[in-house]
């Protein structure tokens, strides 16, 4: 099974992890507009290749973090420990 | 408050809610099923209460030492313990302090005293989670090859030795596994896995059932 770097507690399998998708930055909520709280609930860059992605190790310490990820060939190139998460 | 200083054993009773998911029928099961090699039981129940704060802030790890006798463990899965409390990281600002039945309500007015008190740039909180989880105990010199068949941590004692704790996934269910150097009194050390009151039967009924490939003739 894959391994994910969970930042805390180190690699552990797949399975004790969920997915939370590309990381979007959240919009300024006052002056954002429909379409702007559409694209970012909606849309995505899609890449083949290294992006930026949200993880949970839900089944362990249950802490969100950042990693980055080649989504061609599943290789994680980095998982930064970003002060709010630590 | 001083830590109450009781030299008691870890206690068999519930004294929370009144049901036991693993009561005496499910001790008998489990202690019928072990083996020469690999013993089963469930944990003596234990009070549960969840900590959460910052282990650099040293106001909140002095409060949380003062009324339990234990710092948080500054390692990630890992515990500290004395002969009547334990502490196991459960997240990098979360704990789960196991205490005897008895002191449970004692150490929750303690800490939610000694929590109110600190200065509001200080997060501290705790809550009484005994009911969340019941624990089971396995032990022996087989009971790593037991638990490997539905669990993909390294709990070899070279990865895992005791003052270890994990929390990952058992025959399909979240546990928290923790390495503990002696159970109830006894001086063996045991894994007690911790899973979900609602589920435990599962696990135990798995542990039954994976006990049966160690009973075979030859093994
Ligand atoms: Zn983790």
């Amino acid at each position: 099974m894959e391994r994910i770097p969970c930042p805390h507690c180190g690699p552990r399998p797949l399975a004790e992890f969920s997915y939370g998708g590309e990381v979007v930055p959240r919009p300024d909520p006052e002056p954002a507009d429909d379409a702007t709280w559409g694209a970012y609930l909606y849309v995505r860059s899609n890449p083949k290749g290294p992006q930026s992605e949200r993880w949970v190790h839900i089944h362990g310490c249950r802490r969100w973090f950042t990693l980055t990820r080649d989504t061609a060939t599943h290789r994680i190139l980095d998982t930064p420990l970003r002060k709010e998460e630590a | 408050m001083a830590k109450a200083k009781e030299m008691t054993p870890e206690g068999n009773t519930v004294e929370h809610g009144g049901f036991d998911p693993l009561a005496a029928d499910w001790r008998d099961r489990l202690s019928q099923s072990g083996t020469a090699t690999i013993q089963v039981d469930a944990a003596p129940c234990q009070a549960q209460l969840t900590l959460r704060g910052d282990p650099a802030d040293p106001a909140f790890a002095k409060a949380v030492e003062a009324q339990t006798g234990l710092l948080p463990p500054p390692v990630a899965n890992t515990l500290t313990a004395d002969e009547h409390c334990r502490l196991l990281w459960l997240g990098p600002d979360e704990w789960m302090l196991l205490a005897p039945p008895h002191q449970g309500a004692l150490l929750l007015s303690g800490l939610t005293v000694a929590f109110a008190a600190l200065s509001p740039a200080t997060n501290a909180m705790v809550i009484d989670t005994s009911e969340t989880r019941r624990a089971l105990d396995v032990w022996g010199p087989d009971a790593v090859q037991l638990l490997e068949r539905g669990c993909a941590l390294d709990l070899h004692p070279r990865a895992f030795p005791i003052g270890r704790c994990a929390q990952g996934l058992l025959a399909g269910l979240p546990v928290l596994i923790a390495h503990l150097p002696r159970r109830n009194g006894a001086n063996h050390p045991c894994l007690r896995i911790f899973a979900r009151t609602s589920m435990v039967r599962h696990l135990a009924w798995w542990l039954v059932d994976a006990l049966a490939e160690f009973r075979r003739p030859g093994k």
